[in-house]
């Protein structure tokens, strides 16, 4: 992946955690930071030219993270972001487009991240409890 | 040395011959040898299942020919046909005349092993120097010793939710978990509950519960089995470093089991309490209760000795409180000072205790809590316990008095099988053990109140306890005629008695239990009320010459009470002087006229008798204890603010009187203790009565009023988590140093 694409995927990547976190919040659910990046953490005298320290997210409800985002660290042979559906065997791949994230060759949206939220909201309601 | 039977093999591992028993595992027999295999996912007391592959071995045996001899190669030697592929050494067994090479004298294994530290190390991640288990991560040392060194993976590695509380105690990193499954067949296969489990396949797979939590009473123990820092100890989360910790093995007296631990102690705090293997006892567990209650042992410890001044305590030094003393019990005759100790006080401190008591000719001894109760039928040991073909449990709740032997009526449900013993220790895969056990719940009987072990049983009945043994032996319900067919018919059967049938204490009780015992040839587990009350009964610290003990307090002219207290037992005052010896400001040192500061059990040398009788050792951990002493200390201070030379001044002395009273050598005792059932317990009414609780209330990991462990993280988490990244600083004028 050329450089050029990296500084559009981190870029894309912060965009993604703005919408996370509100579409978190309109669903009553909670945001929370998994982990910053190990080269931010151990860069030392290195220089850091990302626009976050966040590697991974989680969305989730009463503790539990029902949904994990995370990007490749900067480092990283084949980078994109990836979503999860905890315990749900759902993967979703993403990279960097000219005009956002991309699933695929199919644009990842707000209102995808939405339907995805929503999916995994009501997964969540059919589990017996 | 336990050893199973069978006629030994003959096994040749890097050229060096063996005899090792029959059914020895391959891991087992590198290890005899003195060579090195690495593993992750075996365990001891757990069964092996081949998950990791870092144990891969070559192994070859001979092979017979069509003439049923052994064929030989052109030299005319054994030939032996080597295995096509590297075997997981921790699920073969060593078979006659086997050859094993490991990494030190075979290239493919050394290669094999290095190969898997890499798959191994892939997708974990960079965690070290935050991780709390760094140091003491079997992960870490394997890489060191087997790794290449080197990474050749660019990619991205698996991302999954870290830092997840799963229990108050317990905390996850689901990144870490390298799917050894070693805590899912724990808790499967030793607290026989399914709470744990590996979710989705493949490279997603994680660690979850679908139970909402783990079940609080025997879940710390994955704490010490991960052999990652995937599951960790919450309470002595980012407290400290394994190398910068001072370890000291000793026992635990929270309950009368009196299992192995190691307390780890750093800048005089107790941070951790770890489990520590002791075959015959704990073997390598340990209950929540033992393993995270001990935030007591360093919050609002009482440091120098308080002495009552107009009406109010004020901080004095020992002098001042021995003049104090002395003050306070000038009017009272020596022989009617009442004396009365927590029963997890040590032998010797009870021996001192005896001695002053007669020097001072008071009889007015006792300790607390224990029971009136005095048995003779012959004891089981806990090996008897984990052995036995029956068990019966008559009011007793376990997990209340004595977590411990849950596990070992559990052990005797699947079996009773005890890992095989080496030179090298306890077997690292014994291949009887299985995944998923057959449970054979109909050796169990459970007889009195619900409780954790009632849904195991086979056979349960309904009784109040206090004439429970009475109606086993003549049934009266197809329960109890169920329980006493089961024992009859049992050839090595146990019965365990507990608080609900001791505490009520009949007259008839012994001898009930005496003729049970002889029915059925049953050994009889009574569990004591306290940790050491069973040693304490043995030295007859209990009242004499008609005085009215712990129960009759209230009436004492003057009392010294050591860690006990009354008035928040609701049982008062005595109402004369009153002498307190505690580690915290308790109602009853609130109201004492002379408060002198204690140490806690973790701070102690000295020895206790647990429920088998067996006697242990305690070791001293290094915490901050102020000017607190223990009950040897402190009776001598007693003794001179009433002008007696005591006999007993310190622990030589004192491990000397023991010896002549119970002709029992406590110093240098072995690490698992020593087993001595011919000590005579004495007995006496109780009077008061005792409800067994394993949770004290100042037990609960609490760091301010009311607040958990679990909001204490979140809070560090929310408010103060907060990276420089996020706030810029402004660039101060020459540098930020």
């Amino acid at each position: 992946m050329a450089n050029s694409d990296k500084a559009a995927l981190y870029r894309q990547w912060v965009e993604l955690l703005g919408w996370l976190e509100q579409e978190a919040a309109v669903r009553g659910l909670s945001t929370e930071k998994v982990a910053d990046f190990p080269d931010y953490i151990y860069r030392m005298e290195r220089p850091y030219d990302l626009p976050t320290t966040v590697m991974s997210v989680s969305v989730g409800r009463g503790g539990q993270a029902l949904l994990v985002a995370a990007v490749s660290p900067r480092h990283v042979d084949l980078g994109g972001v990836s979503l999860r559906l905890m315990g749900g065997s759902k993967h979703w791949h993403l990279h960097a487009g000219e005009g956002g994230l991309l699933e695929g060759k199919r644009p990842f949206t707000r209102e995808r991240l939405g339907a995805l939220l929503d999916g995994a909201l009501q997964g969540r309601s059919t589990l017996a409890v | 040395m336990r050893r199973p039977t069978g006629g030994p093999v003959k096994v040749t591992v890097d050229g060096i011959p063996l005899d090792l028993p029959a059914g020895t595992s391959g891991i087992d027999a590198v290890f005899a040898a003195g060579r090195d295999v690495p593993y992750f996912c075996a365990h001891s007391y757990l069964s092996p299942v081949g998950a990791c592959r870092m144990c891969l071995v070559e192994a070859g045996t001979p092979r017979k020919g069509k003439d049923g001899e052994l064929e030989k190669d052109e030299n005319g030697e054994v030939k032996i046909f080597y295995f096509p592929k590297p075997m997981a050494s921790c699920t073969m067994q060593a078979t006659e005349g086997m050859h094993i090479k490991t990494a030190a004298t075979s290239e493919v294994v050394a290669k094999s092993q290095a190969g898997m530290m890499e798959f191994t190390l892939i997708n974990h991640p960079l965690d070290c120097p935050t991780c709390d288990k760094g140091g003491a991560c079997e992960l870490q040392d394997r890489a060191f010793e087997y790794g290449y060194g080197a990474s050749r993976f660019g990619f991205d590695r698996r991302h999954a939710d870290k830092h997840y509380p799963l229990s108050d105690f317990v905390i996850l990193d689901q990144e870490r978990c390298i799917h050894c499954k070693r805590c899912v067949r724990y808790f499967e296969e030793v607290p026989g509950q399914e709470v744990l489990d590996f979710i989705e396949r493949g490279g997603h797979t994680f660690i979850d519960t679908q139970e909402g939590g783990l079940p609080t009473g025997f879940s710390g123990n994955i704490t010490d089995i991960c052999p990652v820092g995937a599951l960790l100890d919450n309470v002595a989360r980012f407290r400290g470093r394994n190398w910068e910790y001072d370890h000291t093995p000793t026992t635990c007296t929270l309950c009368p089991v009196g299992c192995a631990i190691t307390v780890d102690a750093r800048n005089g705090r107790l941070e951790r309490i770890v489990g520590r293997e002791n075959r015959d006892v704990n073997e390598m567990w340990i209950c929540d209760a033992g393993r995270f209650g001990h935030s007591f042992a360093s919050e609002g410890r009482l440091t120098r000795p308080l002495i009552r001044e107009d009406g109010k305590l004020r901080e004095a030094d020992w002098d001042e409180a021995m003049a104090a003393m002395n003050r306070g019990l000038a009017g009272v005759h020596p022989s009617h000072l009442g004396l009365f100790v927590a029963a997890d006080s040590t032998l010797e401190e009870g021996v001192a205790l005896e001695r002053l008591a007669a020097q001072l000719g008071t009889g007015n001894v006792d300790h607390w809590p224990r029971y009136a109760a005095q048995l003779t039928a012959p004891t089981a040991t806990l090996t008897d316990v984990a052995q036995a073909d029956a068990v019966v449990v008559i009011g007793a709740d376990l997990g209340e008095e004595a977590p411990v032997v849950e596990l070992r009526i559990l052990e005797a449900l699947r079996g009773g099988i005890l890992p095989t013993e080496f030179d090298h220790g306890t077997a690292i895969a014994d291949l009887r053990l299985t995944e998923r056990p057959a449970r054979t719940p109909e050796k169990l009987a459970v007889i009195g109140r619900e409780s954790g072990l009632w849904r195991h049983a086979g056979i349960r009945a309904a009784s109040n306890g206090h004439n429970a043994v009475a109606r086993l032996l003549r049934p009266d319900t197809d329960e109890l005629r169920a329980a006493l067919a089961l024992l009859e018919g049992a050839k090595q059967p146990v019965v365990i008695l507990g608080a609900d049938v001791l505490g009520s204490g009949t007259e008839a009780l012994a001898a009930q239990v005496s003729e049970l015992a002889s029915r059925t040839g049953a050994k009889v587990l009574a569990i004591p009320a306290g940790a050491n009350s069973a040693g304490l009964a043995a030295l007859g610290l209990l009242p004499r010459d008609g005085a009215a003990g712990y129960a009759g307090l209230g009436d004492a002219p003057a009392a010294f009470l050591s860690r006990l207290d009354p008035v928040g037992q609701g049982l008062g005052l005595p109402r004369g002087f009153t002498v307190v010896h505690d580690t915290h400001l308790t109602e009853t040192a609130k109201r004492a006229d002379v408060v002198l500061p204690a140490v806690t059990n973790y701070e102690k040398r000295g020895t206790t008798v647990n429920l088998e009788g067996r006697f242990l050792a305690l070791e001293q951990a290094a915490l901050e204890a102020g000017e607190g002493a223990d009950l040897i200390r402190t009776l001598t201070a007693l003794a001179g603010a009433l002008g007696v030379r005591p006999g007993v001044r310190g622990l030589k002395s004192a491990q000397a009187a023991l010896h002549e009273r119970l002709g029992v050598r406590v110093d240098g005792l072995p690490e698992r203790g020593a087993l001595n059932l011919n000590v005579t317990r004495a007995a006496a009414p109780a009077g008061v009565p005792y409800t067994p609780q394993l949770w004290k209330p100042r037990m609960r990991p609490v760091t301010r009023e009311g607040e958990t462990w679990v909001e204490r993280t979140r809070q560090l988490v929310e408010e103060k988590w907060a990276l420089p990244m996020y706030v810029p600083q402004p660039v101060q004028p020459g540098g930020d140093d």
